[in-house]
């Protein structure tokens, strides 16, 4: 059987991630969380819209896995919202895949989202349960789809 | 005379009497003899039977014809008697002066005759008479058949023209109180006008005023006599003034009761030239001397400054709402994002410590969190209850029993509470978000302090009018009535909160809403016996926005 050298045994799958969060114990808790995955490899962390574009398009090219984003919307000088705007519209960045991770339960703010094909939108819960699911769910996920 | 008749005498011894002539044989003379006097004393007693006529009918016509006759048939008469002397004594010149006599006597009666057949023909026979009278008789039964009816006639027109007076009569007396109710009526308007608080102008079909009352003099600052007289238009601002008239014409084109310029601000121009908002009613009036226009005038001023102060009120409540709108975003956010964030951090410490934590540190940090939650349940129960009153909510059907039962599950789901609904609970519209929070927590304490070993909820209901009134017992252990009011106030518990854990708002809470929306509450409770919380909610709920301040 030839293994061809480009193809990635899906279980030794690792993705790096890029969490977009302004609040410090939220971005402590799921990077806790996060970090205790197989598939993750390396979590990235900013703090607003304008450095996760930033990083996006510097040091993210040497990254050779791919991005999953974590995103929160309520964001200084770039909300969550706008960051999604602007990548969507990028012709390189467009692809990125993201799951939104907020405290907003307005229903346009969800709209709004998934109008910028957002992978996900969840609501940030205290519940460890809740977290556990989510990161079993972001797993799975890296496990099961095909990259772009 | 003696001669005369001597000479008379003496002439007639030279004449032969007249019976010689007859050779005195005695029938011969008697026959004349006879005759003669047959004939003599018929004429005398013709005339005699003629005079007697004449005389007594005095109305005779030509009754002079029959003296003449009378006449000439007495002289005839004695001609004849003559004749009868003659007979004897041979007195001819006598006879003969007599026979003259007749004979003129008869010849002026015939002369006379003549002409006077024509006449006489004309004067009607008997017969004609007869026929005249008949006639006559006929017209006289005729006139007084027509006179009959005339006097009945008479009579009834007597009759109809005192009938006539008498309507007449009662017609003028209700002429006259016409009259007078009419002037009486006129008074009265004047002065009902001169009463009203209002303005009241009357303005004839050309704009001109006609009458005024005092309130209008006050209000526009013109005496009445500058007023009465003059165009309306005197008093409309001057940009207005123009498209008055045609307005007018309008009006009186289809006149009714109706608000001027019912979507405009009007204006009225005061002598001094400043101008006041008025509010103008319009009634026609119309009388026998044409349309006329009685307007109702009100100074708005002060509505309008009412008005004014209510939009700044309004406003002003706009403002504090968005103030709340504000800090309620704040307070569920910001507030509440340090207590996650220690509550998670908690959680990282004592999963990161959990080989070398003691059961008393572990202890400590699950009474870290508590306090994290008391806080957070603390700030949910605040900004609900600062919510009451300021938050517009929906009118909806509400099955009141279905409520009930969802509150009884959300409320202690571990718990086995068992409800007992005393009878059909209403299904009725009125606003669902309030009512459901006042049965939520009452259910909510009925379950949460109840410790019997078999928990139970009794609802039941009481129609009072225009309300209803719900009842909420438990079998609970009863709530001592020394802090039967205390339990209402904000933050009040009975045990600490430890022990039951309890932002002591609910009561407070269901207390305001009650108040807000026209409800009361009041506790029928003591220990050991359970506790009733009787509420009433009206059914029909009157204002639902916010209240002024």
């Amino acid at each position: 059987m030839t293994i061809r050298c480009n193809e990635t045994n899906k279980r030794d799958r690792v993705v790096d991630m890029l969490l977009v969060e302004d609040d410090s114990v939220d971005a402590l808790v799921i990077k806790r969380e996060l970090g205790k995955l197989h598939v993750v490899r390396t979590i990235h962390v900013v703090s607003d819209g304008v450095e996760a574009l930033d990083f996006l398009r510097g040091d993210a090219r040497q990254i050779h896995v791919p991005l999953v984003v974590i995103l929160d919307l309520n964001l200084p000088r770039m909300n969550g919202i706008e960051f999604l705007e602007r990548i969507r519209t990028d012709a390189e960045l467009r692809h990125l895949i993201v799951f939104v991770w907020t405290t907003s339960t307005v229903a346009s703010d969800r709209a709004k989202a998934y109008d910028r094909n957002v992978a996900g939108y969840i609501i940030k819960s205290d519940d460890v349960e809740e977290m556990q699911k989510f990161t079993a769910m972001i797993e799975s996920y890296v496990h099961v789809i095909e990259f772009p | 005379m003696n001669s005369i008749l001597h000479e008379f005498h003496s002439v007639a011894q030279y004449f032969m009497p007249h019976g010689h002539c007859m050779l005195w044989q005695k029938e011969l003379i008697w026959l004349h003899v006879g005759s003669d006097l047959v004939i003599a004393a018929s004429y005398y007693s013709i005339p005699i039977a003629l005079v007697y006529f004449v005389h007594k009918r005095k109305d005779l016509v030509f009754n002079w014809m029959f003296i003449m006759f009378g006449v000439f048939i007495f002289a005839c008469g004695t001609t004849h008697l003559m004749n009868v002397w003659t007979m004897w004594q041979p007195y001819y010149w006598l006879e003969g002066i007599v026979k003259m006599v007749t004979g003129t006597v008869s010849m002026i009666t015939a002369v006379a005759l003549w002409p006077l057949i024509p006449r006489a023909l004309r004067l009607p026979s008997p017969r004609q008479l007869q026929i005249v009278n008949e006639k006559l008789e006929e017209e006289i039964k005729e006139k007084n058949r027509v006179a009959d009816e005339l006097r009945l006639a008479q009579d009834r027109l007597e009759h109809r023209i005192q009938e006539r007076t008498e309507e007449l009569w009662q017609a003028n007396q209700s002429l006259q109180r016409e009259i007078s109710e009419r002037n009486q009526a006129e008074e009265k308007f004047r002065l009902a006008v001169e009463a009203s608080p209002n303005g009241m102008i009357m303005v004839d079909q050309s704009g001109t005023i006609v009458l005024v009352n005092s309130e209008t003099e006050k209000l526009f600052g013109y005496d009445r006599s500058e007023l009465v007289g003059a165009p309306i238009e005197m008093l409309v601002p001057n940009r207005f003034r123009g498209d008055h008239p045609h307005e007018r014409a309008a009006f009186f084109a289809t006149p009714s009761k109706r608000r001027m310029g019912a979507a405009r601000d009007l204006h009225g121009r005061r002598k001094s030239g400043e101008e006041i908002p008025v509010e103008i009613g319009l009634n026609p009036v119309i009388t026998d001397n044409g349309v006329f226009v009685l307007s109702s005038i009100i100074d708005i001023t002060e509505r309008k400054n009412a008005e004014n102060r209510q939009t700044l009120y309004a406003r002003e409540l706009e403002r504090s709402n968005a103030e709340l709108e504000q800090f309620a975003y704040i307070a569920s956010h910001d507030l509440r994002a340090p207590l996650r964030a220690i509550n998670k951090l908690s959680l990282c410490i004592e999963e990161d410590l959990q080989d070398v934590m003691q059961n008393e540190t572990r202890e400590m940090m699950t009474l870290m969190r508590g306090r994290v939650d008391r806080m957070k349940q603390f700030l949910d129960d605040l900004l609900e209850f600062a919510r009451v009153g300021k938050v517009q909510h929906q009118h909806e059907m509400v099955d009141v029993e279905k409520l009930i039962w969802y509150a009884i599950s959300i409320s202690s789901p571990w718990k086995h509470v068992s409800c007992n609904i005393v009878g059909p609970l209403p299904t009725f519209e009125t606003l669902k978000v309030p009512l459901e929070q006042v049965f939520f927590n009452l259910i909510d304490n009925a379950v949460k302090h109840n410790d019997a070993a078999q928990p139970a909820v009794t609802v039941s209901v009481e129609e009072l009018g225009d309300r209803f009134r719900f009842t909420i017992g438990d079998n609970g252990p009863g709530i001592d009535p020394v802090y039967h009011s205390r339990i209402f106030g904000m933050f009040q518990t009975l045990k600490p909160r430890d022990q039951k854990e309890g932002s002591g708002m609910g009561l407070a809470f269901v207390q305001k809403i009650l108040l807000q929306y026209g409800g009361t509450i009041d506790l029928e409770s003591t220990v050991g016996a359970g506790a009733r919380f009787h509420f009433t909610w009206p059914k029909k709920i009157v204002f639902t926005t916010p209240p002024p301040p």
